[in-house]
């Protein structure tokens, strides 16, 4: 009998501590939305400190690699994916899938990233949360499945999708996948088109303060004026000493112009 | 920033040469650009152009830092986004065709 007792006892605490206390378990408070905020929260927090103490200046390159191959990322996968499963066919279960994709295609793992990708794309194709997807899939998945598979989904959210901004994001990113620096000449035909039409559907729609009208008609203007072979289009600054000048004040000369910054991270818009 | 060493560099062996280097800076006021160019000792001449959305930057479409354009001495860009040793080549080849021209 007393060894029944013990038995039983020793199995609660098991079960108790595999179902009952577990991180996860311990987090859930608030509405799937919330968590899904806090969760992301976490996943920066811990990746911003994980660099900031292992990512010294002295390091060579070996040690690099190291610090680089033990980032953190794959532990919050299954966070957002009970999350996704919790909440699914919603906003919050798209924005879940979109960062699980996102972390696996950081690591690689090409197979996951792509039923990940298909589930956001069965799943939840309806919600408008996929107006964030096109960036992810211009440049974390497109670099890693190739660039024919990345604007096959956004050919699927474009013709799929039933919200206009979802439609107008995914026609974006077609455009500039085709304009790239490395696009071939027949490549940049077709992303003319696909910006005509982005300006002609959706021009009035601004997702980040510019109106995809002003977006496209910059991408129009360096392909008509910014190519390789072209004059360059003048252009009239202040240097720093206050004084004006043209560019076309250096011609007679060879000429270099960099557009730099202090924070030259690389930005989309 | 990383590519400042090798623009001085640059600049200092062409000094004698039809050559010039602009940069147009995103930074922000001219005020904060002159001290910049002082800490950095960087000598050629800026474009003011303020923020990553500054005017010359939005009409160049640039969305990356940095953006390079190499432009010959008729005014055609030639080349695009090279750097260091490739700059080199880059402007190098344009002084060789501009010494042949004349």
């Amino acid at each position: 009998m007393n060894e029944m007792i013990r038995r039983a006892a020793w199995l609660t605490l098991v079960l108790a501590l595999a179902f009952g206390l577990t991180p996860t378990q311990a987090q859930q408070k608030g509405t799937p939305a919330e968590r899904l905020e806090a969760l992301i929260e976490r996943v920066h927090t811990t990746t911003n400190d994980y660099y900031r103490k292992n990512l010294k200046k002295d390091l060579t390159e070996e040690e690099r690699d190291e610090v680089m191959k033990h980032r953190p990322g794959l532990e919050f996968l299954a966070e957002f994916e009970a999350l996704a499963v919790e909440a699914k066919g919603s906003d919050v279960s798209a924005k879940a899938r979109i960062e699980e994709l996102s972390i696996y295609c950081d690591f690689q793992k090409k197979e996951d990233a792509q039923k990940t990708l298909d589930l956001l794309l069965t799943e939840t194709m309806q919600s408008k949360a996929l107006e964030d997807l096109p960036p992810t899939l211009v440049y974390a998945y497109g670099p890693m499945a190739g660039a024919d598979r990345a604007k096959a989904a956004l050919q699927t959210m474009l013709d799929k999708s039933e919200h206009k901004e979802v439609k107008a994001s995914a026609l974006f990113s077609l455009a500039t996948m085709s304009c790239g620096r490395r696009s071939t000449a027949e490549q940049k035909v077709e992303g003319r088109k696909y910006f005509e039409r982005l300006i002609e559907e959706f021009g009035d729609l601004a997702p980040h303060g510019r109106t995809y009208r002003e977006s496209a008609e910059a991408f129009l203007f360096e392909l008509d004026h910014l190519q390789i072979g072209m004059v360059a289009p003048d252009f009239e600054s202040i240097d720093e000493n206050g004084t004006k000048f043209k560019l076309s004040d250096y011609r007679g000369k060879v000429l270099v112009i960099d557009f730099w910054g202090n924070c030259e991270a690389p930005a989309w818009r | 920033m990383a590519m400042i060493p090798h623009e001085k560099a640059l600049v200092k062996r062409l000094e004698k040469e039809p050559f010039a280097l602009i940069g147009i800076n995103s930074d922000g006021s001219v005020e904060k650009l002159r001290e910049i160019l002082k800490t950095r000792e960087i000598n050629w001449r800026q474009a003011v152009d303020e923020s990553t959305e500054g005017p010359l930057a939005t009409r160049w479409n640039v969305s990356g830092w940095p953006t390079i354009y190499v432009i010959d001495a008729k005014g055609v860009i030639r080349y695009r986004d090279v750097r260091e040793a490739q700059m080199d080549e880059a402007v190098d080849a344009l002084l060789a065709e501009l010494k042949t021209a004349k």
